[in-house]
């Protein structure tokens, strides 16, 4: 049986986003020494975009591109870095419950099917929890 | 037609502009004068899309835009223009379109720059353009989002190199 390689990532996000949200993932399931984070913090978007292009060229394709929020400036930067690029896998929204299930499946699942995975888990990690719902 | 900011930001829409400003001011319109985004069906659409549902966005070339802001159509739009640098400040008040004054709110730091406030790097030809808006009446503020303080940017631009 063959075991899919690790899919690679890189996580951008406002201010300091993307580093603190992998340092709680962290925390939670262990050291991670392989997924580089960046912000928009001091960099010009021209900059920002050229980071995550030369990161993308660094881990290889395919690859999960993880942004904070669609529609910032750090998603300009991360879509115009991974323009053309249909194994760059852009997730937007992108938070803890996404964050920890990318790393407990990164080593298992094949990009497409991680992809659908990590996006469910993001999703359903949205929500209400309160006394006399039934949850 | 009334023109509520006219901003230089090198994002051009992003967040600040669609939650900070447009919550705001309100308009109906936000044109981009950009001959990059202008001229790229792929650029003009993720520019665009940072749009927020509320808001019509724009993206004409500086040229046209100008024109467009100076002709005084009647209109009731409420418009919000962006401009990715001073440059294309500089080219929008050459095309005919004259504001008041003009928001600087994001110049990021990019070879060569110095950082006249956290927000605001400028290299020696983005004074040189500035120079020109003021010396063309225009004032320049420093604001990067309504809440916070403006800055008067004038006072604060370098001498020019002698």
């Amino acid at each position: 049986m063959t075991v899919p390689a690790r899919v690679p990532a890189l996580l951008v996000g406002h201010g300091n986003f993307a580093r603190s949200l992998l340092s709680v993932a962290e925390a939670i399931s262990g050291p991670v020494d392989d997924i580089p984070c960046l912000s928009n913090e001091g960099r010009s978007p021209e900059r920002l975009a050229a980071e995550i292009k030369s990161g993308l060229d660094r881990l290889g394709l395919p690859a999960l591109l993880l942004v904070d929020v669609a529609n910032g400036s750090c998603f300009a930067a991360a879509r115009r870095a991974s323009r053309g690029l249909r194994d760059a896998h852009l997730l937007t929204g992108v938070n803890l419950p996404l964050l920890l299930t990318f790393l407990q499946n990164r080593d298992r699942l094949g990009v497409e099917e991680l992809v659908a995975h990590v996006l469910e888990r993001g999703r359903t990690g949205l929500a209400r929890h309160r006394d006399g719902d039934g949850t | 037609m009334s023109v509520l900011l006219v901003r230089i930001d090198d994002r051009l829409i992003h967040g600040q502009v669609s939650v900070g400003w447009a919550t705001h001011l309100r308009p109906d319109l936000i044109l981009v004068l950009d001959d990059e985004v202008a001229a790229d069906n792929w650029e003009n659409d993720l520019v665009c899309a940072a749009c927020p549902d509320s808001v019509r966005a724009r993206v004409m070339r500086i040229a046209e835009g100008s024109r467009f802001l100076s002709d005084e159509a009647p209109s009731a739009d409420r418009i919000v223009v962006l401009l990715r640098g001073t440059k294309q400040a500089r080219l929008m008040l050459d095309g005919g379109f004259r504001p008041q004054s003009i928001n600087i709110g994001g110049l990021h730091h990019h070879e060569g720059s110095r950082s006249l406030l956290p927000f605001v790097y400028l290299d020696s030809s983005e004074v040189a353009d500035l120079r020109y808006l003021a010396d063309h009446g225009v004032g320049l503020s420093a604001q990067d989002l309504p809440g916070n303080r403006s800055v008067d940017l004038v006072p604060l631009l370098p001498d020019p190199v002698r």
